[in-house]
């Protein structure tokens, strides 16, 4: 159990058998996302045979788990259930994903990555609650094709943008879903 | 705009060349090895996990049923 000493909180960590599944569902996801963004590419075999090495790389999981936590630690985050929601492991894997192609100098790849990215980021909005928006995910698309994405959202901000918009759009769901069973004020 | 039958035969093509596989034992290592990260508010992680990932989502995610939505490169 986490315990709150002095203002910090201290916990045992272990990624389990489930949490282990879902990065690699998300990885094999990402996978066929990036394939379809660079089906017309005369390079696509040599692309995804980079990208997939990016993807099987062990750093990729230890530093997306690694910059997970250093996300909940630094704004203290207190998950009823579980760090690893479906916008964590997307935003914070595929963000490093980013900067070891960033790094490598594969910038085509890098930017088809991010569009990945941003179609499952939008597809997780669409299901159940109907939050995605068109016109934000053309927005960031044009901060990707520019290489403004770091520049005008920063560390976070792409993942909180997604998260707030979701638990919105749960959030007014509930409220209406209470308004109709009268269940309002009684809970 | 290539159509979903051509993606997802592209796709099937192209995982069967290059598919993705996970060394958790070296991660493992790696984590161990590394030890806990430290922060800014010190060393520390949060409780064991229950999971938290919606299953259908994750499911929808294994079947690729987002390949079928509008694609942003078509």
């Amino acid at each position: 159990m986490p315990a709150l000493i002095s203002g910090l909180f201290f916990a045992i960590f272990i990624m389990n058998q489930d949490n282990r599944k879902n990065f690699e569902n998300y990885l094999i996801a990402l996978q066929k996302a990036f394939i379809e963004h660079a089906a017309k590419s005369p390079q696509l075999d040599t692309m995804v045979a980079q990208y997939t090495s990016i993807l099987n790389d062990p750093y990729t999981i230890v530093n997306a788990d690694s910059a997970i936590k250093k996300y909940i630690n630094f704004y203290n985050v207190l998950p009823n259930d579980d760090v690893y929601d479906e916008f964590k492991l997307i935003y914070f894997s595929s963000k490093e994903i980013t900067n070891k192609l960033d790094s490598a100098g594969l910038a085509d790849i890098s930017k088809t990555h991010q569009r990945a990215t941003l179609k499952l980021l939008e597809y997780r909005l669409k299901s159940p609650y109907a939050a995605n928006r068109v016109q934000l995910t053309h927005r960031i698309e044009l901060a990707i094709n520019h290489n403004k994405v770091n520049e005008h959202f920063g560390e976070y901000g792409l993942y909180i943008l997604h998260k707030c918009l979701f638990n919105a759009a749960r959030d007014n769901a509930q409220r209406k879903s209470e308004a109709q069973t009268g269940t309002v004020g009684w809970s | 705009m290539t159509n979903n039958f051509d993606i997802k035969a592209l796709i099937a093509e192209q995982t069967a060349r290059s598919p993705i596989s996970i060394k958790w034992d070296v991660i493992e290592k790696i984590q161990a090895e590394c030890g806990e990260v430290a922060t800014t508010y010190g060393t520390s992680s949060l409780p064991e996990e229950k999971n938290h990932v919606d299953e259908k989502f994750m499911q929808a995610l294994v079947n690729g049923d987002f390949l079928t939505s509008a694609s942003l490169a078509s």
